[in-house]
């Protein structure tokens, strides 16, 4: 049975991960191929 | 405990639908309308461009707040995952749901407090709001079941339902007077008035809900403490998947409600930020062409209601599937607002159809006569929510990349495309006729 601290966790890497690692990956391949919006 | 004087009570039942006009008001006025036109305007005032600064990244300010939507409804997921259960022991509903709907009445208020540069409040307290909007909710349909007989279920949530839909739009049309003649209310400009919005939409919130919390009594009994009740929500939901799963109808029914919802979500959330963005179009009229598809919204679902009594739920599903596609397409090229405002009515012709449709689809494809109703309904919301969330991060990924809604809203005719060719190959008849 599923621990209710473990799944506390579980939802947090999921709620601040998944938005987090795509926009990390995004950032990447946006400068990578430097395509989408600059500051510069 | 259920308090036995207040089932199938008039004055109870109102009671109960009445707090669905204090909550309507936020998710229309405030998450469709004018937070997402306010946000934009004051990051763009404050950092001198659309891209703004945040956690040491140049991001798109648009994008920004696409992926803190999506963070928000992963976070409702799982709240309401765990709620559901916890919502069943007696004696705390009406504490939650007061608790809840505090949390989202002051975090709207709050937002008067976001002048553009202190972006972190601008991005944590809508999603604060959120949590507060969708745990109150938990707690408001946990109350059906003891104020009402199950005969009278559907009746009552309809009526909460068009309740809520009368007082938020009443709601947004005074919003959009003040922030239309804001100088006659004393504010020096639009984004003033706006924010007295905020205020007034959080006041309207606490205010109304009192009417429910004085009338929904709920004794505090014995409660049946479990260490796993938790658990209880996403038992539930897989016991609900398993069932889909052998079933080849529902699940590929699902399926298509999954990407079509995609669709629809992210561009009821998204459509106000859109015209501000690519089209430049002010507040006033954006909360107009709000107005206008909210309007045409019930005139289509009944087109589509008599569409599909007489060719069937799948066909009407097909012609708003192929509508949904032309709009998507059609938001890549439109370059004034006179087409964005078609756009806007052929979205309110489909948006109210679509949704009513796929939700009485459902309702004929689920098992008759067993107490698993509920539970097949929770499933079908929680498709809803992670269908949003991936719209989403997909619509604001897309952004990301391109530096263009527009390229985004391409992406979404793919979900209706992909909706479409799942739906074409599902044989409902069948399953209707079983």
């Amino acid at each position: 049975m599923i621990d209710f601290l473990i799944f506390i966790e579980i939802s947090m890497v999921t709620i601040l991960g998944i938005p987090g690692v795509l926009f990390i990956l995004c950032e990447i391949l946006r400068k990578r191929f430097s395509i989408g919006p600059t500051s510069e | 405990m259920i308090n036995q004087n207040q089932i199938n009570s008039k004055k109870v039942i109102n009671a109960w639908c009445s707090y669905d006009i204090a909550n309507s008001a936020y998710n229309l006025s405030i998450s469709t309308v004018l937070f997402p036109i306010y946000y934009e305007q004051v990051t763009k005032d404050a950092f001198g461009s659309e891209l703004i600064q945040f956690l040491g990244y140049s991001i798109r300010n648009t994008v920004l707040y696409e992926y803190a939507i999506a963070t928000g409804y992963l976070i409702i997921i799982f709240l309401t995952l765990t709620l559901s259960g916890i919502a069943d022991l007696g004696g705390f509903r009406k504490r939650f749901m007061q608790g809840f709907t505090f949390l989202g009445a002051f975090s709207c208020m709050g937002l008067a407090g976001f002048h553009g540069l202190n972006i972190g409040l601008g991005i944590m307290l809508p999603l604060i709001a959120v949590i507060g909007f969708a745990g109150s909710l938990v707690y408001y349909n946990s109350f059906l079941p003891m104020i009402a007989t199950p005969d009278m279920h559907d009746r009552i949530s309809a009526k909460g339902f068009s309740f809520g839909y009368a007082g938020s739009t009443l709601l947004l049309i005074f919003n959009m007077i003040t922030v239309s003649y804001y100088q006659f209310f004393g504010f020096n400009d639009e984004l003033q008035a706006i924010r007295f919005s905020f205020v007034l939409v959080g006041f309207w919130w606490l205010g109304i809900s009192q009417i429910a919390f004085h009338f929904l009594k709920e004794k505090s009994g014995k409660i049946d403490m479990n260490r796993y009740v938790w658990l209880k929500g996403i038992r539930e939901i897989l016991n609900v998947f398993k069932h889909i799963r052998k079933n080849k109808t529902q699940y590929r029914f699902l399926l298509s409600f999954f990407f079509f919802s995609m669709g629809v979500q992210t561009i009821i959330i998204i459509a106000s930020l859109f015209g501000s963005v690519e089209l430049k179009i002010g507040p006033t009229k954006l909360i107009m062409t709000i107005l206008i598809i909210q309007l045409v919204a019930i005139f289509g679902a009944s087109v589509f209601g008599t569409v599909s009594s007489k060719y069937g739920n799948k066909t009407s599903l097909i012609w708003m599937l192929s509508i949904w596609i032309f709009v998507c397409i059609a938001a890549f090229f439109i370059i004034n607002e006179y087409q964005f405002y078609v756009l806007g009515a052929l979205v309110g012709l489909v948006m109210g159809g679509i949704q009513s449709q796929a939700r009485s689809t459902w309702s004929m494809l689920i098992p008759k006569g067993n107490n698993d109703t509920a539970s097949f309904f929770s499933f079908y919301d929680s498709t809803e929510k992670l269908a949003i969330t991936i719209g989403m991060l997909g619509f604001g990924s897309i952004e990301h990349l391109t530096g263009s809604m527009r390229v985004s809203a391409l992406l979404l005719s793919l979900f209706f495309i992909i909706s479409l060719i799942i739906i074409s190959f599902t044989n409902l008849k069948k399953q209707l006729v079983e």
